[in-house]
């Protein structure tokens, strides 16, 4: 007869048993929400690793290498600037980030307009995180973004053609 | 009542120092005993075979070993002294595709960046009150991704249970005269509030 293929284990209860009964306690919740209101002030520390992540994709692009792995590095440094914007209060780093995803996601053919609009969002991004969450009023927000989506739409038509 | 976690050892792998120190400090916060924070899925694992931590925190996005290779190790290393040990993986990645990735590599949940301190809670809570099968098989180590019927329909659970609370609260309206009116109120609230106290845990 030949073995099983899979083993099933019984879940293990040894957590529960060890933490018992009634969630975590509401004063604690509080505690922790105070401390994640408290820790906007980290996102420029934060986002540093990912800006500096992107320069140095930037500088591989600018040598000709336009590779999957390069442009891998910048679109996971833009997942992260986008989900962390968001948790601390940086909303425009959010959408500048996710401006930069979508052409990625767009884009069919890399050339070296690509870099072009990387360095663009790098600049933007810079910016927004420099000036702090409140600093840049709504208006220039969606002149910002607008000026990003127009010089994404010219490149995204420039590879296509 | 709340939990009690003062003896539960958590350890949380992230390369980002910031998310990284602010995440173990939540985790403090909310009650846990014991929280390592590490650098690295290198410094993670050897934290892993000395500190037997009961959960595991890990970035999905790390340089030298990522999160999902970290998991591998953990499940299916001979040296892992506990494989079937809670994953949680932190990712800002959503795509289908590199769900089904973490998923096949024997995570057990998702933090999805951005997170709150009540999502991030909610998963902690799940791992507790609800943990699952284990498979072991050539393919694929893990927690059985099937999740168990009683996780996929709570609602319809709880909508059983108001039915029934409704008619006895009917039936016990039917018999008490008009009255006695606060007691029947009682009763409704008494019956509703067993299912609501679930809900709330």
């Amino acid at each position: 007869m030949s073995e099983p293929e899979a083993k099933i284990l019984k879940a293990n209860y040894t957590l529960k048993q060890k933490a018992g009964d009634g969630g975590f306690s509401p004063e604690a919740v509080r505690a922790a929400m105070n401390r994640m209101e408290s820790a906007v002030d980290l996102f420029p520390t934060i986002a540093s690793g990912d800006l500096e992540a992107i320069e140095q994709a930037l500088k591989i692009i600018r040598t000709g290498d336009i590779s999957k792995p390069v442009m891998d590095k910048v679109y996971s440094a833009c997942i992260e600037l986008k989900a962390h914007g968001t948790m601390f209060r940086f909303p425009l780093v959010t959408m500048v980030a996710d401006s930069l995803c979508v052409f990625l996601d767009s884009i069919q053919n890399m050339s070296m307009i690509v870099r072009e609009i990387i360095e663009l969002h790098l600049q933007t991004l810079k910016i927004a995180i420099g000036q702090g969450p409140r600093a840049i009023t709504d208006k220039d927000k969606v002149e910002l973004l607008n000026g990003l989506q127009k010089a994404c739409a010219k490149a995204l038509d420039a590879s296509a053609s | 009542m709340s939990y009690k976690l003062k003896s539960l050892r958590v350890l949380v792998i992230d390369d980002n120092a910031p998310i990284r120190l602010l995440v173990r400090s939540l985790l403090l916060d909310l009650g846990f005993g014991h929280v390592h924070a590490e650098a690295d899925a290198q410094q993670g694992w050897e934290c892993y075979i000395k500190d037997r931590p009961d959960i595991i925190l890990v970035d999905w996005r790390m340089d030298k070993q990522d999160g999902i290779e970290f998991t591998r190790r953990v499940r299916q290393e001979k040296s892992s002294h506990n494989p079937t040990v809670p994953i949680i993986i932190m990712t800002g990645f959503t795509n289908k595709k590199r769900v089904f990735d973490a998923r096949d590599s024997g995570v057990t949940e998702f933090l999805i960046k951005p997170f709150t301190v009540q999502t991030l809670s909610d998963r902690l809570t799940h791992i507790i009150e609800k943990p699952r099968d284990f498979v072991l098989a050539n393919q694929y180590v893990g927690p059985d991704r099937r999740r168990r019927k009683d996780e996929v329909a709570p609602t319809e659970k709880k909508r059983k249970a108001d039915k029934l609370a409704e008619k006895a609260a009917e039936k016990a309206a039917e018999k008490t005269p008009v009255t006695a009116g606060p007691q029947k109120s009682k009763k409704y609230i008494d019956l509703r509030g067993g299912t609501d106290n679930k809900t709330n845990k």
